[in-house]
């Protein structure tokens, strides 16, 4: 019985409306070993980002979580207290936001933010230890950043302070929320890089939210891809980008290569995605899938495992052997 | 080019002022705001004139004066701390209230949420003016004393107007939580307190100052409205004038505010236009100056950003100061015993005694910078022609089978005697009608027993003298009242034809009694008293040109005759020496030092009070201490009847000094007094009438009983009257 850091069972989430309920996140399992990357990929609206703030119960009084539960070391965290709650994030678990210049605090200097973190969870108070993470995450001039305020520093550097704030109190996981979109492309590989690095040394599992491919090439062992609340695909992210079995996924791949080619036409996927009010009880892509069959307009297909991969489609099932081999 | 913050310039000159008038009002003010003047004399052009308050703005009167010849100016000099104060702590306290709920219902809390909203609804609905009228005016908050007006004052005020600050932090905290740094600190896992102050409170705290201080001009504005409703602090509620069936309001304070000039000047808005619309001024420019100050502060922060310390530093500084100028007035009134080598164990009138401590107390007068009144020097002497002292005085009563022998000044003591030695039988007199006396041979050689209770003094002197001339007893017993200790030391003495007066205690009369048939036998040898009677009398003068020849007299004894009473002495020596240390001695202290006090008549208060050396008229009050005897005792004996309410001075000075007593607990017993002939009277002591009967000055009366009981220290009295003097000064 393998050890999951990380356990989520058929969770799904509502969030309050003016009138009525809207579920957004429609029944997800999700399953993330120690010192495992795991990378979620989706589009706008599947979902992906309240899936992992779940995790740390970290979004709005107005979300309602219907059904499912959420386990950190086997522990049960949705009957967590608040102030329990409080002393897992960024102690054990640690958040980093997209855009760090807005997410840190605009008035206090660097290293009082930092030292505030330490304080927070009754960490020895090290302006060295403070120093020591700066430089960890690539922050050459640790000294003079530390009396700095954030609008003083460069977006990269505020978002290597970002990470250097979830990682100080060195928690088992990360779950860092498109943390490169904001940033320029050079930029993104040092902080990719710093990323496994700071995996490979302490062993932290991070949970990467993109909807960057080459991010997810890059860094994660294990892909899951998400779509209308759903989750569409899993499974080791060499063999899914190599070969995706979810239509979506397809479809996703044949995008992005296409950039790379060199070819006149830039493949594109035509509609868009189903926003959460419009969620119905069929598969959410089967309107813009070229493999539609009848029976995915009637339920919700399974998810079904095919070796070590897991994919919800409705090919998938015994019947259709023959359509397999066209995609 | 600085382009130069004018709001915050302008404001901050204001506000300087009027916090230099607050700490230093004697600078600005040229007259206490306390002086009562109906009437004034101006002499113009040889010409006398009478001018009648309220008088116009002249040289004397800057800005005039209100009705009750009280100086405008000087009043709302002194009246700027107050007034200021109350804004302060009115704007303090909303936001003490209004920014904790409104950060708890700004997190989510939405009882506090619901609280606040229903709160402000309410109200802003109905005035705020409404109701702090209607509240203020209730019987509860009539004529309280300072500290617990100004306490309904804020409290009332506060609760009126806090929920409209508790909505505007409940908005803005609401904002400052969708900051997307917010999420942040909730994603280290702060928790919502450490975000409240960390994090929403600096963010806060710049909109706060200025608001404060839109808050503080918001307050001043209403204290200013109420007070035309006459709603202010420490209204007397006094009635003037009720003959018309309809009380008419004397609405007057005992200390300097403006809100207060305004009510009692409505009337004169047409008449004495300045004794309306400078206070009215002086409102106004505090008003401006603070929202100035505000409007500038916001102007400035825009460019700038208050970290988390300076708000603190800031806030704090602020309120340290307000704390530091009530603290201003702090000040020490103890007393204590002077320190006097080789004073004599007994000092009693008409002995070699009492002249040497006369001597010692004019010196010490003198080293007080008090002068005497008397060309003559600080000693007024006195004769004491009919007194004696007695040199020797027994008294036994014989049965058949045994003598008792009674002990002088517990059992009996002589009133009147000449040298006498005498034994006869006692004819109980008690239940006769001695008004009518058919019989009064029946009393001849034998002592009469009256009983003193039922008899005034002037009833009592007309049955001696009946019985002296008309029968021939051979003495007369008065028994006293109570069962209270009876000591007399002098005894005013005859031509040698009068018959012995003695007074005996209950226990004794009953002995009297209970023995139909003894024989008593009193002998009594008596001798001059050697010296007059001495009176010290000195006057410190005031500080004040207008009103330093108004004075206050102080009445001290220093006849004592043990270790209890030269303690009282030293005590009220250095008494002398605090008040002529007091600071603000505007008018005159008259010190009198009787001799004579631990006797009847020979008390010198009767003595000087026929010729006093000064002017009745500028006599404020005298404040009688010659009743006190003991150092230590049980219970305070008060009256403050001859200090009635048309005496302003006299009044409030008893007032205060009653208001100390009992809050200090310490046990009062009033001093019996008859009304007659539209005064009181003080049918026991005719000592404590002397002054106000004789002279009409109006007396407070103070002294010492239950001398076996010593839960009261002096001492302690000391303070209440020094505390009390001081703040009638002010």
């Amino acid at each position: 019985m393998v050890d999951y850091l990380i356990e989520i069972n058929g969770l799904k989430i509502s969030f309050k409306q003016k009138n009525g309920f809207v579920q957004v996140v429609r029944g997800i399992d999700l399953k993330i070993k120690r010192g495992e990357i795991v990378g979620i990929l989706g589009e706008s609206g599947c979902g992906k980002t309240v899936s992992a703030t779940s995790i740390l119960r970290l979004e709005d009084e107005s979300a309602i979580y219907d059904s499912g539960q959420i386990f950190f070391k086997g522990k049960e965290l949705t009957d967590l207290s608040e102030s329990e709650y409080q002393k897992i994030r960024g102690n054990q678990i640690a958040y980093i936001f997209q855009n760090a210049s807005t997410a840190l605090i605009p008035h206090k200097k660097i290293g009082k933010q930092l030292m505030g973190v330490l304080k927070r969870h009754d960490l020895p108070r090290s302006k060295e230890k403070i120093l020591v993470t700066l430089e960890s995450v690539g922050i050459t001039e640790a000294e003079t950043v530390y009396e700095m305020y954030p609008f003083q520093l460069s977006g990269g550097q505020n978002q290597r302070i970002m990470i250097a704030q979830g990682i100080i109190c060195g928690p088992d996981l990360l779950i860092a929320d498109e943390p490169t979109s904001s940033v320029d492309v050079a930029l993104r590989k040092v902080i990719l890089d710093m990323l496994k690095e700071i995996n490979r040394k302490t062993g932290m599992a991070i949970l990467m939210i993109t909807h960057d491919f080459e991010v997810i090439n890059y860094i994660c062992d294990r892909v899951v891809v998400m779509y209308g609340g759903l989750i569409m695909e899993e499974g080791p992210m060499a063999e899914v980008m190599s070969n995706p079995l979810h239509p979506y996924t397809k479809a996703l791949t044949y995008c992005a290569q296409s950039i790379y080619q060199n070819g006149s036409d830039l493949f594109t996927l035509s509609g868009a995605p189903p926003t959460p009010a419009e969620f119905k009880l069929e598969c959410p892509f089967a309107p813009r899938c070229s493999f539609k069959r009848s029976t995915c307009m009637l339920e919700m297909p399974m998810m079904m495992e095919v070796d070590d991969r897991k994919v919800r489609c409705v090919l998938y099932r015994e019947e259709y052997p023959d359509v397999r081999s066209d995609l | 080019m600085k382009k130069y913050n004018m709001p915050l310039l302008l404001g901050s000159v204001v506000l300087l002022i009027l916090l230099l008038i607050m700490l230093f009002p004697d600078l600005f003010a040229n007259q206490s705001p306390y002086n009562i003047q109906h009437l004034r004399f101006v002499h113009e052009n040889g010409v006398l004139d009478i001018q009648r308050a309220p008088f116009k703005p002249d040289e004397d009167y800057w800005l005039g004066s209100d009705h009750l010849g009280r100086d405008i100016y000087s009043y709302m000099i002194y009246g700027t701390r107050l007034t200021i104060t109350l804004g302060l702590l009115i704007a303090l306290f909303e936001f003490i209230i209004a920014v904790p709920l409104g950060l708890i219902g700004g997190f989510g809390n939405n009882v506090v949420k619901i609280v606040i909203e229903k709160c402000n609804t309410l109200f802003s609905a109905i005035p705020a003016l409404l109701i702090a009228i209607i509240v203020l005016n209730l019987d509860f908050f009539a004529g309280q004393d300072k500290f617990y007006s100004i306490a309904s004052f804020v409290v009332v005020l506060t609760l009126v107007g806090w929920a409209r600050m508790g909505v505007l932090v409940l908005e803005r905290v609401k904002g400052i939580l969708t900051m997307p740094f917010i999420k942040g600190e909730v994603a280290i896992g702060k928790s919502n307190v450490s975000i409240a102050i960390e994090n929403v409170l600096p963010h806060l705290a710049p909109e706060l100052i200025v608001l404060f201080f839109m808050e503080v001009a918001r307050s001043l504005t209403l204290l200013m409205q109420l007070g035309i409703f006459a709603i202010f602090v420490g209204n007397l509620g006094l009635i003037s004038d009720a003959s018309a069936g309809v009380p008419i309001n004397l609405d007057i304070s005992f200390e300097p505010e403006w809100a207060s000039m305004l009510s009692t000047s409505r009337a004169l808005l047409t008449t004495a236009p300045w004794a309306v619309l400078y206070p009215a001024l002086a409102f106004f420019i505090s008003v401006l100056g603070f929202n100035l100050f505000g409007e500038g502060l916001r102007l400035r922060g825009r460019e700038r950003f208050f970290s988390q310390k300076t708000t603190i530093k800031g806030l704090l500084g602020f309120f340290a100061l307000i704390l530091i100028l009530n603290l201003f007035n702090h000040k020490d009134y103890s007393v204590g015993y002077a320190e006097i080598p080789s004073l004599p164990q007994s000092v009693f009138i008409g002995t070699e005694s009492s002249q040497k401590t006369a001597h010692f107390i004019a010196e010490r007068m003198h080293t007080l910078g008090i002068m005497p009144l008397e060309d003559s020097g600080y000693i007024i002497p006195y004769d004491l022609d009919q007194t004696a002292m007695l040199t020797h005085q027994s008294m036994a009563l014989s049965t058949k089978n045994q003598t008792i022998i009674l002990e002088p000044n517990i059992d009996f003591a002589f009133l009147s005697t000449d040298d006498i030695s005498e034994t006869a039988q006692i004819y109980d007199a008690r239940k006769l009608d001695l008004f009518t006396m058919h019989a009064p041979h029946e009393f001849d050689q034998k002592f009469v027993l009256i009983e003193k209770k039922y008899y005034s003094e002037h009833a009592l002197a007309s049955f001696i003298k009946k019985i002296e001339t008309n029968s021939a007893a051979k003495g007369v017993l008065l028994v006293s009242e109570s069962d209270t200790q009876i000591a007399n030391l002098t005894v005013q003495t005859g031509d040698g034809n009068r018959i012995p007066i003695i007074e005996i205690n209950q226990k004794t009369a009953e002995k009297f009694i209970s023995n139909e048939n003894a024989v008593l036998t009193v002998e009594a040898k008596t001798e001059s008293l050697q010296y007059d009677g001495f009176n010290v009398v000195g006057i410190l003068p005031g500080s004040d040109p207008y009103i330093g020849e108004e004075a206050i007299v102080v009445g001290l004894g220093y006849n004592y005759l043990n270790q209890s009473g030269e303690d009282v002495f030293k005590f009220n020596i250095n008494l002398m020496e605090a008040i002529c240390g007091l600071s603000e001695n505007r008018r005159s202290v008259i010190f009198v030092f009787l001799d004579g006090t631990l006797t009847k008549w020979q008390h010198g208060i009767h003595a000087l009070t026929e010729d006093f050396p000064y002017s009745s008229q500028d006599l404020q009050v005298y404040l009688d201490l010659t009743g006190l005897k003991q150092a230590s005792f049980g219970k305070i004996e008060f009256s403050a009847d001859q200090a009635p309410i048309t005496r302003q001075f006299a009044w409030s000075l008893a007032r205060q000094v009653e208001d100390q007593l009992v809050k200090s607990g310490l046990e009062i017993s009033y001093l019996s007094a008859i009304f007659t002939d539209g005064s009181y009277f003080f049918p026991e002591h005719q000592a404590y009438n002397a002054m106000f009967w004789n002279r009409g000055v109006p007396s407070i009366i103070m002294g010492t009983l239950d001398p076996e009981d010593t839960a009261i220290d002096v001492e302690m009295l000391g303070r209440i009257l020094l505390k009390s003097i001081s703040d009638n000064n002010y």
